[in-house]
């Protein structure tokens, strides 16, 4: 386990959590990774792998709408509802680091999004500090 | 800097190599072999621009090359903030001597515990698998032999020193990136500032701003990378989509962008499907 790992592994624990993850934005490498479900390692891999890089697809995509969008504001959150899960994107700001970001997966049966989004604001500061 | 920008064009990148190991099999087969037989020491990879990988069990523990800037780079980069001084600081990170004091000066900062461990751990996976594809494969890369130190080891190291293969297969998705942004920018190209640009209306982050400012003159992605402190793969990233937002041109190249469509960011997904890379890239 790495620092990053470690820190991850600080986080407090979000109801229906599964997995999370923290991303160099830029070239869409995971430097850390927290898994909490029950699927097999190998799936995990693929999983988090694919997961990974359709996230930094979309904090690209995001980032390219707010460059042209100049009234909106730089990019906050993101959050991708499937039937069963749900993916949060936070970016995270490490001192000269401005470009990883945090990919937080629930199960949705089990998650309170409103509480989640709350409690995942503190866990920046517990991953940084 | 670093580089070759003789042609203002950098040289291309064999076609098909999706894989590594059609590339340079004499440097992948043996960081094989040593991962293999769990070796701790170092493979010093001569070629251009080369450099070395340090295995620890047979993991890998960290990698440099002088085609990259190292954790060194990142981490004075980091806690140095004036920039002419930097670019001095950079411009003596070229020579072998220079590179290694920077590493004793960073070393010092590292065992006072000046960086967080999360952003510190984040610098070490960012230059290890930046220097990995720069001496492995990309543009103009040659590999002519390989060496191993047994027993030497690097000055900084992976929290958690990574299995080769796993090593290997980031390098390979790092490539696929590489060949997807290198139809708009390559590492050693010239990029200036867009003529007429101006201060357009556009919101860029910080870290774009750094890039646009720098490019006042012609200046690499590769150059850039140094200057602002990291990896040439997130630099030239970056540039590409700098040009697609149009705050700066590949001077080789103004306007154009060969078979790269409008309005297009790179795509890692496709970069991690190779058969959706491999339409992408060829």
């Amino acid at each position: 386990m790495n620092a990053i790992e470690q820190a991850l592994n600080r986080v407090p624990q979000i109801d229906g959590m599964v997995g999370a993850m923290l991303v160099e934005a830029s070239t869409g490498h995971v430097v850390g990774v927290l898994h909490t479900g029950d699927v097999g390692r190998g799936d995990q891999d693929s999983a988090t792998t694919v997961l990974a890089a359709a996230g930094t697809d979309l904090v690209h995509t995001i980032s390219l709408l707010s460059a042209q969008l100049a009234g909106a504001g730089p990019f906050d959150e993101l959050i991708v509802a499937f039937r069963g899960q749900h993916h949060i994107i936070r970016p995270v700001q490490v001192v000269g680091h401005d470009d990883l970001f945090l990919l937080v997966t629930l199960d949705r049966r089990r998650a309170n999004l409103a509480l989640a989004r709350h409690q995942l604001q503190a866990v920046e500061s517990q991953i940084v500090a | 800097m670093v580089g070759n920008r003789s042609n203002g064009r950098s040289p291309g990148l064999p076609r098909g190599s999706a894989t590594l190991t059609e590339l340079h099999p004499t440097a992948t087969n043996r960081i094989h072999q040593l991962a293999a037989d769990g070796r701790t020491g170092a493979l010093h990879i001569s070629g251009r621009p080369g450099g070395v990988v340090y295995l620890a069990d047979g993991r890998v523990a960290y990698a440099e090359s002088p085609g990259t800037p190292g954790v060194e780079a990142l981490v004075l980069r980091a806690t140095r903030p004036d920039e002419v001084a930097w670019a001095a600081t950079v411009a003596s990170m070229q020579t072998r001597p220079g590179r290694k004091a920077a590493a004793a000066a960073a070393g010092e900062l590292v065992a006072k515990g000046v960086l967080p461990p999360v952003q510190l751990d984040a610098a070490v996976q960012s230059a290890t698998a930046d220097a990995l594809l720069a001496m492995l494969a990309g543009y103009g890369v040659t590999v002519s032999r390989t060496r191993f130190v047994d027993g030497q080891r690097p000055w900084v190291a992976l929290g958690r020193p990574l299995a080769a293969g796993t090593a290997l297969v980031e390098t390979a998705r790092r490539l696929r990136l590489l060949a997807s942004v290198g139809q708009r920018v390559r590492p050693d190209d010239d990029i200036v500032r867009a003529a007429g640009a101006g201060p357009v209306a556009v919101r860029l982050s910080p870290r774009q701003w750094d890039l646009v400012r720098l490019c006042a003159e012609r200046r690499t992605p590769r150059d850039l990378a140094w200057l602002v402190g990291r990896g040439v793969l997130a630099t030239c990233i970056d540039v590409c989509e700098l040009t697609e937002v149009g705050v700066m041109e590949n001077a080789a190249d103004p306007g154009g962008g060969g078979g790269w469509p409008a309005h297009r960011t790179v795509s890692f997904l496709a970069a991690v499907l190779p058969e959706a890379a491999d339409r992408g890239v060829t």
